[in-house]
């Protein structure tokens, strides 16, 4: 049993060292160019995070860019019918930026819990990721939002339940 | 049920409740591969010496690895932080920091476990009785009898199966319906003894007075000379690390990114494991300096028994 583990932990330490490494620093990630006709704009940023730095944790202070912007705002494929969130999910495991996840059962939805190692709670009690698709933020889960032509989808997180990024919502 | 003397366990049960209250504390808070190394060796070697090698081994090995193994692999399928990806996952990409921290997460769990197998044995409950009986007596009766609770079925199970056995209805006999049958008498006996017996102990704790003013405990515990000795050195030990554990010499935090301070050894973390390796070695500690002792005295014993037998043969000749 013993044995076992041992070759369990060795052999984690053999996968970790092929194992690709994710997580910018200040650099921006770079999407690759749009090419089909179904385009739409993405942008992930966590500028509010900069005004509040006495808040966030000490572990994740690596991962905030110096200007805030971990993608800035591009134009990308998506595929016709997708939700915000399949798209992210999507975008984020080709270009190995970390996201996280959950599906509520109740909301039949899946909640952001963190993107590039930055999650919910991290900055503060009223800290987490928001999205707004042209500007307004609607008052429902990101994978009920079907995506159209030429939407601006913005990711961003606040420090402050929405009211920091523009992203309240009535209720 | 403890057959072997053991000096800590001799000690008053306030220093016994204090220490096992501290270090399983610790164990379960700091999250530092060394801390739990150290912590799980002295649980282990005092477990060992409670209970007896072959006994500890086999639960170790049959119950506590395997649940172990699950723990630590289940992490990483619910959480997915961390900068190492092994691979992806429908529901996301599996790091090796969640992994890691998994194993650290059920390596605590398992420590605890051995820890609190050492508090059965050494915290009876004649001690738990006699030091919280006087401050919260109900409270302390139930959670006498909740520790007891499962050893004590496994025991009555035993005797009940035996004597169904003698009149041919156990759960080796016959076919599987008889089985079952078989079995659930044998629960509706033992949940029936269990429902009398509580009433009855309830009933004999009522008549004896439990609780009232003026009542003594069954067993009388002196805190003496020793029991100052010995709690002033843990009061020390746990003073000391906590001031060095404190100041961040030996931090340790597996999300987003693997840090762990204090190896290579500096000064300041090398003296926090050193207390905290004496601190979780104590009871083994004290435990082999009375087997020590004990020997000691037994050869000067026999020597000058020798000693008698040779002057008595000398003067007689």
């Amino acid at each position: 049993m013993k044995k076992w583990i041992s070759a369990i932990l060795v052999s984690c330490l053999i996968l970790a060292g092929c194992g690709s490494s994710i997580g910018a620093r200040d650099n921006h990630y770079q999407l690759p160019e749009a090419e089909s006709e179904h385009t739409c704009y993405l942008t992930i940023e966590c500028t509010s995070i900069l005004d509040n730095k006495e808040k966030l944790s000490k572990e994740k202070a690596a991962f905030v860019p110096e200007d805030g912007i971990i993608v800035s705002q591009t134009e990308v494929d998506y595929q016709p019918g997708e939700s915000v969130y399949d798209f992210l999910n999507r975008i984020c495991k080709e270009n190995k930026l970390h996201m996280e996840a959950s599906y509520t059962p109740l909301y039949d939805a899946y909640y952001i819990e963190g993107i590039n190692q930055l999650y919910e709670f991290d900055c503060g009690s009223l800290s987490g990721w928001t999205y707004k698709v042209n500007g307004i933020a609607p008052n429902y889960g990101c994978s009920k939002y079907e995506i159209s032509d030429g939407d601006d989808i913005v990711w961003s997180y606040t420090c402050n339940l929405g009211v920091d990024v523009g992203a309240e919502t009535d209720e | 049920m403890n057959k072997r003397a053991d000096a800590f366990s001799d000690c008053h049960p306030a220093v016994n409740f204090l220490y096992f209250a501290a270090v399983i504390l610790v164990s379960m808070f700091l999250s530092h591969p060394v801390y739990l190394i150290l912590s799980f060796a002295g649980a282990l070697s005092y477990s060992v010496r409670l209970k007896g090698a072959k006994k500890q081994l086999k639960s170790t090995l049959m119950f506590i690895l395997p649940m172990m193994l699950v723990v630590s692999l289940l992490n990483p399928l619910f959480n997915h932080y961390g900068v190492t990806v092994l691979f992806y996952l429908e529901s996301g990409p599996v790091t090796l920091e969640a992994l890691v921290y998994g194993f650290v997460l059920s390596s605590m769990l398992f420590i605890s476990i051995l820890w609190f197998g050492c508090v059965n044995v050494v915290m009876t409950t004649d001690k738990f009785v006699y030091l919280f009986g006087k401050v919260m007596p109900a409270i302390s009766l139930i959670l006498s009898m909740v520790f007891r609770f499962v050893p004590k079925f496994t025991n009555q199970t035993k005797i009940i199966r035996q004597g169904q056995k003698c009149v041919g209805r156990d759960l080796s006999n016959g076919s599987f319906l008889k089985k079952a049958k078989y079995g659930i008498k044998i629960l509706s006996i033992l949940i029936t003894w269990a429902l009398e017996n509580a009433i009855e102990t309830s009933d004999s704790m009522k008549a004896r007075g439990y609780g009232l003013k003026g009542r003594s405990s069954f067993s009388i515990f002196r805190f003496d000379k020793r029991d100052g000795i010995v709690s002033a050195i843990l009061i020390g030990l746990a003073v000391a690390f906590s001031i060095l554990a404190s100041s961040g010499a030996t931090a340790a935090s597996y999300d987003p990114m693997i840090r762990i301070e204090g190896i290579p050894l500096t000064p300041e973390s090398s003296c926090a494991f050193l207390l905290w390796g004496v601190f979780t070695f104590f009871p083994v500690l004290m435990g082999l300096q009375e087997d020590l002792v004990f020997r000691r005295l037994q050869t000067k014993a026999n020597h000058s028994r020798h000693d008698i037998w040779y002057i008595a043969k000398e003067t007689r000749t």
